[in-house]
């Protein structure tokens, strides 16, 4: 009979009904719509920033975090690669030659950081191939070659085939310079990027720094990026003892892992006050529909209707509303972020320098939503909680009506 | 055997400084089967007294029994339960569920009961047909007359069998012809069923009716009369209302 009621009143006044829900689903389409986009904008600056970083994960010696110095390196990276490569969690590892240098040609010199990388493994430094604009990729293990980005190489004024000095640190800690040609110019999207890194054959920087066959870094990139917790203690387990260590990117990108803890904050915030303003709709809806009926509820309590049954119908008229709510809200949200992930939200036009980068990343200009499940799930949760605890105040004062008050006058 | 009793039934409210009198001092007993009217004019307390023994309000003094049962000091639920289970209300204006139909206004009482499908189907089925409203089960308040309504109401207050049907103005918003039409059908129901009925009215037609005619005036019992045939053929004039 509670049930009965609460479906026919609701029925009763349904323009107002179809109202409430579709605030409630508007706002929780909102919502969705920004954590999906949130997510996959934070994903992809994650991405991108493990890319052109140290992976999701890194083995490195203890202390090249705080002091990245050659002489801080692997000496046998076979062992350590080995034990990676055996978790299931791992996708690829990239041995790599990590420094900080300057790189210097008669127009100038600028601080860099350079990598050494190994050219032949499939998937390394896609993101550095993927921009290059001028020229090729490193070709050779052992040349003496060198990929820089556009800004640096203006900076510079280098052209392709033209010669630079880098100079920096080598293993046994003493300064050392190496001559090397500019093979390849790349143009990132980030200024930061494009002024800063250089990349070099791997196999040429072991010799020019005197590593023999060590590496500074092994960089780890997972199957699964959100199965980084468990990949942590997998491979974790695995790993010869000594002074290296496995570090998890947030660790190693900290202006990336504080950008993103900010953003989602920040978002948490927007998304409070989106569903607080529609739970107060919510209300106000009930409180009015409790008021209008005044009457009718005494009518209800006097025939004999209890206290609680009468709390329990505002109840079920508020779970319901908002339950076609969420579930409209669902659907539409689900919607859109289908439409954003496959066809992506183009902000190129909102730079006028064209300079898409954040936090120590590059940011892709055309934004991938990207909505987890869980975080799906608990945004419904919350909406549900938020606006049926708001019913519950109504809900009180209907219970509380008086029939001989309420029935006074028609 | 009485039914309701009150005994030094009061009923005060207070409006700013001054203390309203709603009723004072009544001590009233009413008699299975009886069919008697309260009747007095406006504000002399009959709307009030209705709702003491109907346990929708309370009093300021004083105690209400219903079949033996004090009610004066139960808790809201024993309230709630004591309206749906003994008490029967017919009201002026009505005073249906708007969105439920007639068979389930008729029908909403026994729901609260918990009573059985079959049961209360065959129960209500026989009510509305007594109160000849076959037909019309389907209908929404909006779609029957005031009569229909108040017929329906009858039903709902009939349908869980009772100890007393307090109607408190039942015929106010009738015309003389469904008036007639619907004190016939409380008359019958009493005389058939043994329902005890008591009305608050200063409608002739009502008053005339009566087999116990109580008179209030400023809260306060002025007369008490049990009517002969012979005399309910008189005047309210001449019975003090």
């Amino acid at each position: 009979m509670v049930m009965k009621l609460a479906f026919r009143n609701l029925r009763r006044n349904l323009r107002r009904s179809l109202l409430t829900v579709t605030a409630i689903a508007l706002g929780t389409a909102l919502a969705l719509f920004s954590i999906g986009l949130g997510d996959g904008g934070h994903r992809q600056m994650i991405e991108n920033g493990v890319r052109i970083g140290q992976g999701h994960l890194t083995v490195q010696r203890e202390g090249f975090l705080e002091s990245p110095s050659s002489s801080l390196y692997i000496r046998d990276p076979g062992p350590f690669l080995d034990a990676v490569t055996l978790s299931p969690y791992v996708d690829n590892a990239y041995p790599r030659i990590r420094g900080e240098g300057i790189l210097a040609t008669a127009a100038g010199a600028e601080g860099v950081m350079f990598q050494g990388i190994d050219p032949a493994m499939p998937g390394e430094a896609t993101i550095f191939r993927d921009s290059l604009t001028e020229g090729e990729f490193l070709t050779d293990f052992n040349a003496a070659q060198v990929v820089l980005g556009k800004k640096l190489a203006d900076r510079l004024k280098l052209a392709l085939g033209k010669k630079v000095v880098l100079t920096t640190q080598d293993a046994g800690g003493e300064i050392t310079s190496t001559l090397v040609r500019v093979k390849g110019i790349f143009r990132s999207g980030s200024g930061t990027i494009d002024g800063s890194i250089c990349l070099m054959p791997m196999g040429y920087l072991q010799k020019a720094l005197g590593m023999g066959e060590g590496v500074t870094s092994i960089a780890i990139y997972l199957h699964n990026p959100f199965k980084q917790e468990e990949a942590l203690a997998d491979i974790g387990r695995q790993l010869p003892p000594g002074p290296e260590h496995l570090y998890e990117w947030q660790t190693l990108q900290p202006d990336l892992r504080d950008y993103v803890v900010i953003d989602d904050a920040f978002g948490y915030m927007i998304y409070a006050i989106v569903l607080l303003i529609v739970a107060i709709g919510v209300l106000n809806t009930i409180l009015m529909s409790v008021m209008e009926r005044r009457r009718e509820i005494g009518i209800l309590t006097a025939v004999g209707m209890e206290n609680r049954d009468v709390m329990k119908m505002i109840l079920v008229e508020t779970v319901f509303i908002t339950f076609m709510g969420i579930t409209l809200g669902v659907i539409i949200g689900l919607g859109v972020n289908w439409y954003f992930s496959t066809y992506g939200l183009d902000l190129s036009s909102l730079s006028s320098q064209n300079d898409w980068s954040l936090a120590g990343t590059v940011i892709d200009p055309v934004l991938r939503s990207h909505l987890r499940p869980h975080r799906a799930v608990g945004l419904c949760l919350a909406v549900f909680l938020l606006t049926v605890t708001m019913g519950i105040y109504p809900a009180w004062k209907a219970s509380r009506i008086l029939p001989v008050e309420a029935m006074e006058k028609p | 055997m009485s039914i309701i009793k009150t005994e030094h039934l009061s009923r005060y409210y207070k409006q700013g400084p001054v203390q309203i009198h709603a009723l004072q001092d009544v001590n009233l007993t009413i008699e299975k089967g009886d069919f008697a009217v309260l009747a007095g004019p406006s504000g002399s307390g009959k709307t009030t007294l209705l709702n003491m023994i109907g346990a929708l309000d309370k009093p300021s003094e004083g105690k209400v029994w219903l079949d033996g049962h004090e009610i004066t000091n139960l808790s809201r639920r024993q309230t709630s339960h004591l309206r749906r289970d003994r008490i029967g209300f017919v009201f002026q204006f009505y005073n249906l569920i708007p969105v439920l139909t007639a068979y389930e206004n008729a029908e909403f009482v026994l729901l609260l009961q918990g009573v059985d499908h079959d049961i209360r189907k065959k129960k209500v089925m026989a009510l509305l047909k007594k109160v000849g409203l076959e037909g019309l089960e389907k209908r929404k308040p909006h779609e029957l007359s005031g009569g229909q309504q108040q017929r329906v109401a009858v039903a709902r207050a009939l349908a869980s069998d009772p100890a007393v049907i307090l109607a408190d103005e039942p015929t106010a918003n009738l015309d003389s012809h469904t008036e007639e039409g619907l004190m016939d059908l409380m008359e019958d129901l009493n005389r058939e069923m043994g329902t005890t009925f008591l009305f608050s009215s200063h409608d002739p037609e009502v008053i005339k009716r009566a087999r116990r005619l109580i008179v209030l005036r400023d809260g306060e019992i002025i007369s008490d009369k049990r009517m002969s045939p012979e005399s309910s053929d008189q005047s309210p004039e001449d019975s003090g209302v």
